[in-house]
């Protein structure tokens, strides 16, 4: 395979704009000017040689070569880069160093909508943007019915776009960029808004194009797309290339040490949020399906691990928590002593837990754990077990320590 | 597409280097964009307005009434033009709408259409230039007035009237070097947008748009020469009815004037366009 794209020590360094470096207008250059002496006086007393402190590199010494036909998704926090790479990649700014081969049409959408007209008639809109887009007359004269369709706007085609309800307008902006067909095509994360119907349109699109061969570029946040879609991805986190590699093990990456990474942004890969200091110790965590062979959405699960601890636990609380990439505690087993049928907790013992049915989406979730000693957490594992659901087709479960242990099956739909 | 059709062209993207002019095989490519927004352009501009594209005609047509009114009140003025007056000052005006009109619009284009600098990729140049086709539109619906006018004071033009696209070309040319700089420095400086309306109110009354420039003292010639509008409105009511003399030595001047406009305004738009997406923001 032929690389579609060669990216080679890339890097883009943007000046700061603040008050200390940059004037903009007179009476700030006067003040300027004036302290000039000043401060350049100062400068050489204090061994600084240039106003370095004054520019930041947004993207620094970034190497990468895509194959033909491939899915690059790119990873990152906010701030890492990743929306300056699309925008040298499609051209829009220039890079300070380096240099990108690239083999095809670039067509990039880093907005749904660009160079619509809120005045110009649905008709006139999508011409012209198919336009601005890069297709030719032609080719949007052959697809104009398909686009049409495609929107469902089809009733309000002569009426200018300004009438429409935002529904309408990003229907209709999407369904034009979802028809342009370049070589290599370039997403930004914007086209990630809208409803869950809109969204689930893009991928669905996407995937139609990686199945022709088109080589993507896909910058989102949303991990699950990131998975579902892509086989490769790109780390960059502060302007830095940190991985580039098989989704799966940039994407675990990215969770583990940067997705929720506070403060300063800084990766602190030991850093995990449990409460070891109780003396409360887990093993033996398993996740099992229940009642049924294989793991799937809407079976039940069989959680149990075996525990001990120096005395016994009065008031006992257990809480496992279902947390997906961007949501805590976005589904909770929780049990009381009521529900243990207890009021003290042995001293070791194994708990288990069966739930009812469990619905996941695709995507990544992770099990939290915790125990309570009169609503005072004694344990706590945010990532005590990981549970993938990849595309609604297979489910892997693994332990803690990624595939030690997985279980692979085939999902099934049940009306 | 599939795979045969596939476009191999290769995209060499890295930092320029130097100073660049037209890349004329790559605007063969975005012929298609340049055309449909100008066309954009010229849909736009009317819409919502009660007479619409008759706009284009009334607005001349006012201003010229206006001066006619002011300026028959100056006889000074009057008694030194051979024809009549309205049709001298319209003469002036249509020329001069699209002059202004240009550099009004292409510079502020860049900032007005951020939007599409920051998501798209095309030859930036194709925004000033299609602000420029549009404004063409304009004067060309002026021109059709202008027409109505001469068969209506029974002007009828001579030979003279083949060297009209000369001047016509001359003006834009001008205009649009100067709407090439003004809009890169926009991207930058907004400053750009609160001097042009006063730079256009100047170069307005230091052109002969409303009186004849024969009344400008013969030691100021060359200072008006610099003024390429001085010889293209003079140019052009030569051209329509043989007013005043053909040009001299001063249209020399007025043709290099416009020329190293036009040129050094591409070489610094060309320039500064690497920078317009980290000025114009998101």
């Amino acid at each position: 395979m032929t690389n579609a794209i060669r990216v080679r020590n890339l890097g883009k360094k943007y000046k700061i704009c603040n008050a200390h470096v940059q004037y903009k207008n007179v009476t700030e250059m006067a003040g300027r000017i004036l302290k000039m002496p000043y401060n350049y006086v100062r400068r050489i007393m204090n061994g600084e040689r240039s106003t370095k402190e004054s520019t930041f590199w947004a993207l620094d010494d970034i190497n990468f070569d895509l194959e033909q036909g491939s899915v690059l998704g790119i990873m990152g926090r906010n701030g890492s880069g990743k929306s300056t790479l699309l925008k040298i990649i499609s051209r829009i700014a220039e890079p300070t160093t380096g240099r990108i081969e690239a083999i095809g049409r670039i067509g990039s959408l880093l907005g749904v909508g660009t160079g619509f007209h809120p005045e110009l008639t649905g008709r006139e809109n999508i011409i012209l943007n198919g336009i601005i887009l890069g297709m030719s007359r032609i080719e949007i004269g052959k697809k104009f019915d398909e686009i049409v369709d495609f929107s469902g706007v089809e009733t309000f085609i002569e009426m200018p776009v300004k009438h429409y309800s935002s529904g309408m307008f990003m229907r209709l902006a999407f369904s034009v960029a979802a028809h342009l067909e370049p070589e290599i095509l370039i997403v930004d994360e914007v086209l990630a808004v809208g409803d869950s119907d809109f969204q689930k349109k893009c991928l669905k699109k996407m995937r139609s194009y990686h199945e022709l061969g088109h080589t993507i570029l896909f910058v989102s946040h949303d991990l699950n797309a990131v998975r579902s879609l892509t086989e490769k991805a790109l780390l960059l986190h502060h302007g830095k290339q940190v991985a580039f590699g098989d989704t799966e093990s940039v994407s675990n990456l990215y969770v583990e040490h940067y997705a929720n990474a506070n403060g300063n942004g800084h990766a602190h890969p030991e850093a995990r949020e449990e409460t070891p200091a109780h003396g409360f110790n887990v093993s033996n965590f398993k996740v099992e399906p229940y009642e049924c062979e294989n793991f799937c959405s809407g079976g039940r699960l069989k959680f149990s691990f075996e525990y001990d601890f120096d005395r016994e636990i009065e008031n006992p609380k257990i809480a496992l928590a279902i947390n997906t990439t961007d949501r805590y505690n976005s589904c909770g087993l929780l049990a009381d002593s009521n529900e243990l049928g207890i009021d003290k907790l042995p001293p070791s013992g194994k708990v288990v837990c069966v739930s009812d049915k469990l619905f996941f989406t695709e995507g990544n979730c992770t099990i939290q754990l915790s125990v309570l000693e009169k609503n005072e957490a004694i344990f706590l594992d945010r990532k005590i077990a990981n549970i993938y659901n990849k595309r609604n087709t297979e489910i892997v479960y693994s332990p803690r320590d990624w595939f030690d242990f997985c279980v692979k099956c085939k999902w099934g739909l049940e009306h | 597409m599939p795979l045969s059709e596939k476009n191999t062209r290769k995209t060499i993207i890295e930092p320029s280097k130097g100073l660049r002019f037209l890349n004329f095989r790559e605007l063969n490519d975005y012929w298609e964009l340049l055309l449909y927004l100008t066309i954009r352009d010229i849909k736009v501009k009317y819409k919502q307005t009660v007479f619409g594209v008759l706009w284009v005609i009334f607005q001349p047509i006012l201003m010229m009434l206006i001066f006619s009114l002011v300026i028959a009140s100056v006889p000074n003025i009057e008694n030194s033009i051979t024809c009549p007056y309205k049709l001298f000052a319209f003469v002036g005006l249509i020329p001069w709408q699209l002059f202004a009109k240009i550099i009004e619009s292409t510079s502020n284009c860049l900032v007005a259409e951020a939007g599409l600098v920051n998501k798209i990729y095309f030859p930036r140049i194709l925004i000033p230039a299609s602000a420029c086709l549009s404004a063409l539109f304009d004067f060309f619906i002026g021109c059709i007035i202008l027409a109505l006018m001469l068969v209506y004071y029974k002007q009828a033009p001579g030979w003279t009237i083949l060297f009209l696209p000369v001047f016509i070309i001359l003006m834009t040319i001008t205009a649009m070097g100067i709407g090439f700089w003004l809009s890169a420095l926009n991207t930058e400086y907004r400053d750009v947008k609160c001097i042009v309306p006063f730079l256009l109110q100047f170069w307005f009354f230091a052109s002969p748009v409303f009186y004849p420039s024969s009344i400008i003292p013969e030691k100021f010639r060359f200072i008006v020469a610099l003024n390429p509008m001085s010889g293209v409105i003079e140019g052009i009511r030569w051209t329509l009815f043989s007013y005043g003399s053909a040009p001299g030595w001063e249209f020399y001047v007025s043709i290099s004037v416009a020329f190293i406009t036009f040129i050094t305004g591409i070489y610094w738009f060309r320039w500064r366009e690497k920078t317009f997406a980290d000025h114009l923001g998101n």
